[in-house]
């Protein structure tokens, strides 16, 4: 997997450098006026892009997160399976400063974002069920008497601000430009509340336990790949 | 994959994994309630000096005893302190016309063998029966125990011989049996015993005095699996007898069975029972099976001024002269009302069936203000009162039974605790050296008794996920003992006094309640469940 990742970054960097050989610096505005689609950690998303200036720019879009997965794992003193759900819906809008416009390269692309985000669902939830046989004596229960927990992770619907660093329609040919970037989200403590049913049903209690443990998981990471699309060819 | 923790799984679902994901799962502690077994029955077990027993052996058998264990879920039955808890497997409860039933055997040396049935009907989550068995050295007013020998000539009866219990020990009842010449005795393949010597033991019972009439089989007068005359299947119902005895004969120490010709038995009827030429039923009970047997019709008859039962018969188990009256199919229900129920606060009440000034059935069960119903079988809908006594023994209520499987309902007086404070019992297990409270919250049977005064343990309730609220206890000045029955144990709490309820103390930090049926956390116990438990 290490191999894989190694592989794969080494190739960006061929490709980016390359494509700083392949055109000359101008001292115009690197970032061009374009729509692009995003992929990253928070979700798939499309994105505005417009200069301001020579090195200013802003960029607006959304992205959903829409996000199931199956885990197994221990929770407490238990094995479990659990099902994930995260949702993480937001509209933003970013200004983008590129301080090294007027260099060659790759580097004049390298653009520093801040902004913020209005966030509709920030949430995640977790349905636990026991994934090992749980027995009371001699009496093996079974999972549909023993029930489940739900575990609801839910920063609310507010404004999040925004911080990052990118590398912004670094070209590939003269319609299409490539994204790279990295930031992160500042977020509110959570708010935990766990519930549950049947013989899980007395959990209640662990919600202020994760929400405290949660206290200063401050900070949503966002790594993103793209492609944006110019509107205009120069 | 196993190790793969909740804290990766909360990086993984918020995809936030640069930061320092330090477990969210500190202090968290799955708490998988105890409260499996929603049907449960306690019995309470006595000697006839009214002392709780623990020497005698239990066994349980009967068409659902497969579903049946112990409080703590395992197929061990031993008596302690007294206390023997059953309860039945989640995924076969009673349903509507459809109880669980089952026998409890208990047995020992120097006890006469009493065997219980026990049935569990829908909706009759917990109760506690308080049965009795015989110790035949020590027999109850009212009851004789008497162990004649009789010398055999060629393994059988050389003259006609009459045995007659004595009036000793209170006993107004007696029973006379008579041995025609010639009679063999059988074992139970038939054949004829071999032997110098009869022995038998004789326990004779007066119908009339309560305490003697405890050890009527099954500890009720209300009981089930009886086969009328004629009858091919069993029906449940109350006996009102008129007299009681059991008869054993061993010969040369092996058990008789049978004769080889029948034996007369005359029964002295309780004074006041018949008329002579009025008619008497007369049933067998067999232990083994707990089966009653219609066995005759007989007319009182009266000989040297003693009003009698006579009949014959070529075995021996218990005989009964009497009445008795069928049972509805249905259960009957109580519902009992109060104005000082309490939203969450438990009493314990006990139910009395009464027929004929003698109690056919008693139980106690935990009523609160959400669920204030029993549930009685066996009962006939006719000449059958309800009575609800509290735990001092006062009389809340009386109603007459009315009809089959119907609902009774009966308002209940204040008892003398209705002005006390509450107090919220919440308890749970904190293991040593640790900060967590394990993750089974216990759900048990709790008694109490002041702290040194010597009673017995009164119960106090059933305590469920480890919360009890009462009214049963003073707050502050008086130091109880508790008792709870967690499992196969009996675990003790000795000279711990309570404080009144303080709802509404939530939270997590130290002194706080963990939940949110808050209350006052008074007692801490059970620790050692932690190692099992932590296994």
């Amino acid at each position: 997997m290490k191999k894989q990742l190694i592989c794969l970054a080494m190739g960006l960097i061929s490709l980016l450098t390359a494509n700083g050989q392949w055109k000359n610096p101008v001292p115009e505005n690197p970032l061009a006026q374009s729509i692009g689609l995003l992929v990253g950690t928070t979700g798939i998303g499309l994105e505005y892009y417009r200069p301001l200036g020579n090195q200013l720019g802003v960029q607006a879009g959304f992205s959903l997160m829409p996000f199931t997965t199956h885990i197994m794992g221990q929770y407490g003193q238990y094995d479990t399976r659990n099902r994930v759900e995260t949702q993480m819906h937001n509209a933003h809008i970013l200004l983008a400063w590129e301080p090294f416009h007027y260099t060659g390269g790759v580097l004049r692309h390298f653009t520093i974002n801040a902004g913020a985000a209005y966030f509709f669902r920030l949430m995640g939830t977790v349905r636990t069920t026991l994934d090992e046989p749980y027995y009371y004596g001699d009496i093996l229960v079974s999972s549909e008497l023993l029930g489940s927990a739900r575990t609801r992770v839910s920063w609310g619907s507010r404004v999040m601000p925004h911080f990052g660093f990118a590398l912004t329609n670094v070209r590939i040919d003269e319609r299409f430009g490539f994204n790279v970037g990295i930031g992160g989200y500042y977020l509110p403590s959570p708010e935990v509340r766990m519930t549950g049913t049947n013989l899980l049903s007395d959990n209640e209690h662990n919600g202020p336990i994760i929400e405290r443990n949660l206290r200063d998981y401050r900070l949503l990471p966002q790594l993103q790949l793209g492609v944006n699309y110019k509107l205009q060819i120069d | 994959m196993k190790n793969f923790n909740f804290y990766a799984l909360i990086c993984l679902s918020l995809l936030a994994g640069v930061q320092s994901c330090e477990s969210p799962l500190k202090d968290v502690n799955i708490m998988v309630s105890s409260d499996i077994l929603k049907y449960t029955t306690v019995l309470q077990v006595y000697d006839t000096q009214g002392d709780l027993i623990s020497d005698v052996n239990v066994s349980v058998r009967g068409q659902d005893a497969e579903y049946i264990y112990n409080l703590d879920g395992r197929k061990q039955f031993n008596l302690r302190d007294g206390l023997l808890g059953f309860g039945v497997h989640p995924e076969h409860q009673p349903t509507p016309g459809k109880p669980i039933k089952f026998l409890v055997e208990l047995s020992g040396p120097n006890y006469l063998t009493q065997v219980i049935p026990v049935t569990i009907v829908d909706e009759q989550f917990s109760s506690v029966y308080a049965v009795t068995v015989l110790d035949l050295s020590n027999p109850p007013a009212g009851v004789t125990a008497y162990r004649p020998t009789v010398s055999l000539v060629n393994n059988a009866i050389g003259e006609t011989i009459t045995l007659m219990s004595p009036l000793n020990n209170g006993a107004e009842q007696r029973v006379r049996i008579t041995l025609p010449a010639g009679t063999q005795f059988l074992d139970e393949n038939g054949n004829v015993l071999r032997g110098s010597q009869l022995t038998a033991l004789i326990v004779n019972v007066d119908t009339d005095k309560e305490d003697a009439l405890k050890i009527f089989p099954g500890s009720s007068l209300a009981t089930e699996n009886i086969y009328q005359a004629g009858a091919t299947s069993p029906v449940s119902g109350v006996f009102n007898p008129g007299a009681l005895t059991n008869i054993q004969f061993f010969l040369d120490g092996t058990p008789v069975k049978r004769f080889s010709q029948p034996i007369e038995i005359g029964q002295q009827l309780q004074a006041g029972f018949r008329e002579v030429g009025d008619a008497v039923s007369v049933y067998s009970h067999a232990i083994a099976e707990a089966r009653w047997q219609h066995e005759h019709e007989v007319l009182a008859t009266e000989t040297d001024g003693i009003m009698e039962s006579v009949f014959q018969t070529d075995h021996l188990t218990w005989f009964l002269s009497g009445d008795f009256m069928r049972a509805c199919d249905e259960p009957a229900t109580v519902q009992l009302q109060a104005s000082w129920f309490d939203a969450g606060v438990s009493y314990p009440l006990t139910v009395e069936a009464i027929i004929g000034n003698k109690v056919a059935m008693s139980f106690t069960v935990t009523v609160n203000a959400e669920n204030s119903t029993a549930r009685l079988s066996r009962l006939p809908s006719q000449g059958v009162t309800l009575r609800i006594k509290d735990e001092r023994e006062a009389i809340l209520g009386e109603a007459a039974l009315t009809s089959c499987g119907g609902t009774t309902s009966i308002t209940l007086l204040d008892p003398a605790t209705v002005a006390d404070p509450t107090v919220t019992l919440q308890l749970y297990v904190r293991c040593p050296g640790q900060s967590d409270v394990i993750s089974v919250l216990p759900t048990f049977y709790l008694y109490y008794r002041e702290h040194g005064s010597g009673d017995d343990f009164k119960f106090l309730g059933v305590v469920t996920n480890g919360f009890l609220s009462t009214k049963l206890l003073t707050v502050d000045t008086v130091p109880y003992d508790f008792k709870a029955i967690w499992g196969n144990e009996i675990k003790i709490v000795g000279n711990h006094t309570v404080q009144e309820d303080n709802s509404g103390t939530v939270g997590i930090e130290p002194g706080d309640i963990i939940g949110t049926k808050a209350g006052a956390t008074n007692l801490a116990i059970l620790t050692e469940k932690c190692n099992e438990l932590n296994n």
